[in-house]
Formats: C-alpha cells, structure tokens, sequence
C-alpha cells in the first residue's frame, strides 16, 4: 500500500493485484452485507469494483486512502444495484439458506442465533443508514472518510449512525447487547 | 451534540459492536474470493464489447452515409414518387391515390 500511495498515481499491474488480494475480501464481505447477503451477486460485485479500479486507476489520488477511494466506487455501486433490487426481498430469500452456512461451524446454537439476529437487525435499517453503518462498524472507517465517500455532511453522517445504532442495538436487547 | 452522543453510544456498545466484527471475521473469513485472473477475463471482454460495440456504431454510421449518398435527392413529390416506383410498385400506388407513407419517405430522402 505504502508504494502505491506514496510514488504513483498509476497503478502497476502487479500493485492492482496486491491491492486485490488485500482489500478483496474485504469488500466482497462488504458487497453480500449490502446485498442482503446474496453471495453470488458479491462475488460478481467486487470482480466489477476491482475492474471499475483498474479502468479508473489514472483517477486515484496518490496522497488518498486506497480504502476510501475503493469504498467510494463500492458505495456507488450499491446506491445503483439498490436502485434494481428489492434488497430486502432477495435477503428473505437468502436468509434461510446462505447466513446459517457462513461460519456456522465455529458456531454454538446460541452464537448463531445471535449472529442471525444482528444480520436481520442490520438489514432491516432504512437505505438511508445501512451503508454508513457498515462503512463505520464493519469496515471501521472514521466519519470524516464516511463523509468522503457518502457525499454528506459529517453532521448528518453523525445523525445517522446515531439513530442506526440505537435501532441495532434496540433490537439486540434481548441478548443484553 | 451528536458527535458526544454517539460516542456515548459507541462506548456503551462495545460488546454488540465486537460482535458485530466477530462476525464480520468469521464472514469474510468464509469467503471464496474469485481469483485475480478473473479480474482480467472481465476487464478484457468488457474492453472487447465495447470494441465491438463501437465497431457496429462506425459501421452503421458508414452505411448510413453510404445509402444517403446513393439515393436520389427527392425535390418534390414527383421524384419521390418515381422513385418509389422504381423499387416499390405498393408504395408507389399509394402515393398516387394521396396516400403517402411519410415514414418511407423519410427513410428514402
């Protein structure tokens, strides 16, 4: 990351493939969070966003957050797959079949559950407030970057999360969490 | 204001928030991310389609200009009419009963 940011505003092809390896995962996980956890279509999502990164490498700046910048374009893209789907339609589907799967065997009945429940708690906050939250608790981005890639005031921003966690955590309180 | 409450918030949270990014982990961990080499097939059809697209845009284009090139310059009903009989005897009645098909028209013109 450090030679990226630091000498060049092109990236190498060996650069993106680094960069790939790094951070790929990392917003594939993002992409199926966002997408009410349709795997395939996360799959599909982030070999676009790293395909939109090597098409638009002359456009990063060398003194940016390569993360910022990355979750940029995938903010972009979610705000337009949105526009396509009914999210929480394709979520229900997948619910059942998909969320109990992934990690499930490092799992107890009662982690599951819980974990079940903050997916379900997360996917059911408004559009408006779902990405920052995960740009913020997930990806642990601070509110200045979330700002950046949102386009929005910090204030609101603020607001946001504000009201997005406490619904989180209002539906969690069974679990005293 | 907001900023003081939501870090209140976010203090007061810890433990929903580590859970949140266990499972985060144990997600991402779970992942099958698609190896690079299909970053590149992507990145090369999508350069190809939009090769080939551009290559049907100039060659319509090309076709276009070539047919209104070759086709005669109608200046008046007369000559569209002869025209049309000349390739199309049903639109040529048609015109001579009055009743003018101006979509052909304007794609012969």
């Amino acid at each position: 990351m450090k030679s990226v940011n630091s000498t060049t505003m092109r990236l190498t092809a060996e650069q993106f493939r680094t960069l790939y390896l790094e951070h790929g995962r990392r917003a594939q996980g993002f992409f199926m969070r966002m997408m009410g956890y349709d795997v395939q279509l996360a799959r599909d999502m982030v070999q676009d966003l790293f395909t939109r990164i090597w098409e638009h490498r002359d456009t990063f700046r060398a003194d940016a957050s390569f993360t910022t910048w990355m979750f940029s374009i995938a903010y972009n893209m979610c705000k337009n797959e949105y526009r396509h789907r009914e999210i929480v339609q394709a979520y229900q589907e997948h619910i059942l079949t998909t969320t109990t799967d992934i990690g499930a065997d490092a799992d107890t009945l009662e982690q599951q559950q819980r974990r079940q429940m903050l997916q379900k708690a997360i996917n059911a906050l408004p559009d408006n407030q779902k990405p920052l939250f995960l740009l913020r608790y997930d990806e642990e981005l601070t509110v200045p970057e979330i700002a950046r890639i949102t386009m929005l005031p910090e204030g609101t921003v603020k607001t946001r999360l504000l009201t997005a966690l406490k619904s989180v955590k209002q539906s969690m309180s069974k679990y005293n969490l | 204001m907001e900023k003081d409450q939501l870090k209140d918030l976010e203090n007061e949270s810890k433990e929903l928030l580590s859970l949140l990014k266990e499972t985060r982990d144990i997600e991402n961990n779970a992942l099958d991310l698609p190896p690079v080499e299909a970053i590149t097939t992507r990145r090369k059809k999508r350069y190809t389609m939009r090769r080939v697209s551009a290559w049907w845009v100039a060659a319509a284009l090309a076709v276009g200009i070539i047919i209104g090139n070759l086709s005669p310059r109608a200046t008046n009903i007369k000559d569209v009419s002869d025209y049309a009989s000349t390739y199309y005897a049903d639109t040529c009645r048609s015109l001579a009963d009055g009743d003018i098909n101006f979509a052909l028209l304007i794609t012969h013109l």
